[in-house]
């Protein structure tokens, strides 16, 4: 689907990148218009490769926060999850250009050892500046999230945008022991897989749901 | 090419010398007698996707920082052969660039020179394709210069012929079979220019089609070489 040239103007426009996102989201919903993949990525990305570079230009803002949750409702069903795997080892998967999430748990858990994976270079690159020019103490590593070895960590973050999430996180359950939290609905029922809710789909796509 | 590889991965990969790495890798210099070694050419690729793409986004934030223009030898990009070659005899209007990555270095020439030339760009990555319409809104050229999210070979029949010709950059993969693909689906005469890298064939894919519609880099060296009496200036490490 090609990006509607009303989208286009906004995500060229001045506007701060979670204002952007949220009236995206708006207009979505106004046309009713169902989003595929790579929609969803254009205004995703849209977002997150401005604050990344926000970042990387001026240093972190006074306070983190998710421009898909303003009102932390993931964090909040996220500490009660990580708060007894101390000391968190924890893998995100899919971390994207801008993670979020990672810089959030770096926050609260200061000696949390934290990978962001993403196989996409740009990305890749994007949040190791970010977090570099952040202090977040966070590695970022350039790898498809199915080639890595998640032996080493008690919690994975899958996040909302990864496709095949399904094979990812059966590969997970069965190569480590650590809690595998799903950032979307996942049709997988375990003992160790937790699906909290967003507004995107099984396959990473914007369901146009306003956070 | 597992020693050349020991050697990279000692290396940060944000501190890894792009130049150094292709001087390494050149089949007419000191890569002359790699023994071939697939794991390690794939790794060695990767890195060098990784040294190209560091260049991109940091000539992509220069620009959007309002810094100077980024360095072009840093980005082993040459404007002139392909605006000689290529965008100025043809009058190219309306062109496809395949590739166009974050900093659409040969692209914003030609639209700095030809104010009637429209450009579309489309790159696999969706990151890139954000930061290129943000760098050409920077630069005024929003209406001339669009992007969006497509694999080269993914492209839909119907748009293709819709433009009097189209750009491949180096690094674009399965160059020759979207390059085949094009010649099927464009409207008659549409011309075809594919960047190459002759002195990184294991990295970069050469352009293997004979067809007079399609400008290779080698055709337009040697189409440079004929009227000028001398090669075109490559960037360091690409010399042949």
């Amino acid at each position: 689907m090609r990006l509607p040239d009303r989208y286009r103007e906004l995500i060229l426009s001045d506007l701060d990148p979670g204002e952007m996102y949220l009236q995206l989201v708006r207009e979505v919903q106004a046309d009713r218009i169902a989003l595929d993949y790579g929609l969803t990525e254009t205004i995703i990305y849209a977002c997150e490769v401005r604050y990344a570079l926000d970042v990387i230009r001026t240093g972190p803002p006074p306070q983190w926060s998710n421009f898909a949750d303003p009102q932390g409702n993931f964090e909040n069903l996220l500490w009660p999850l990580l708060d007894p795997l101390q000391p968190v080892r924890l893998a995100f998967a899919g971390s994207g250009p801008y993670p979020i999430t990672a810089a959030l748990v770096a926050g609260r858990y200061p000696s949390a050892q934290i990978t962001c994976i993403d196989n996409n270079i740009v990305a890749h690159l994007l949040s190791q500046a970010m977090l570099e020019r952040a202090g977040v103490l966070a590695r970022a590593l350039f790898l498809d999230a199915f080639e890595v070895d998640y032996q080493p960590f008690n919690a994975v973050i899958v996040a909302a945008m990864v496709t095949g999430k399904r094979k990812l996180v059966e590969k997970i359950l069965d190569s480590s022991q650590a809690l595998v939290i799903v950032r979307s609905h996942i049709a997988l029922e375990h003992p160790r897989v937790i699906s909290l809710p967003s507004p995107f789909d099984e396959d990473g796509i914007l369901n146009g749901t306003l956070p | 090419m597992k020693r050349l590889l020991a050697k990279y991965e000692r290396v940060a990969p944000h501190a890894r010398d792009y130049t150094a790495l292709l001087r390494d890798t050149n089949v007419f210099g000191a890569g002359r007698d790699l023994e071939w070694d697939e794991d390690a050419r794939q790794k060695l690729a990767v890195m060098l996707a990784e040294a190209e793409a560091q260049h991109d986004l940091t000539a992509a934030w220069q620009c959007l920082s309002g810094g100077p223009a980024y360095d072009v030898n840093a980005m082993k990009v040459s404007c002139e052969l392909e605006y000689w070659a290529f965008f100025e005899p043809h009058h190219v209007r309306r062109m496809l660039y395949i590739g166009s990555g974050a900093y659409p270095h040969i692209a914003l020439y030609a639209l700095a020179r030809l104010p009637e030339l429209q450009i579309d760009g489309v790159d696999m990555t969706p990151h890139c394709t954000v930061l290129c319409s943000a760098v050409a809104a920077r630069l005024r050229f929003a209406e001339r210069l669009r992007a969006r999210t497509a694999r080269g070979e993914d492209l839909d029949p119907d748009s293709i012929h819709s433009y009097d010709a189209f750009f491949l950059s180096s690094a674009v993969r399965p160059k020759n079979a979207i390059i085949e693909f094009l010649l099927r689906h464009r409207r008659p005469h549409a011309l075809i220019y594919a960047r190459e890298d002759q002195a990184h064939p294991h990295f970069y894919e050469p352009v293997e089609i004979e067809h007079p519609d399609v400008f290779s880099a080698r055709r337009a060296r040697a189409l440079w070489q004929t009227a000028k009496g001398e090669l075109p200036p490559l960037p360091e490490g690409c010399e042949l």
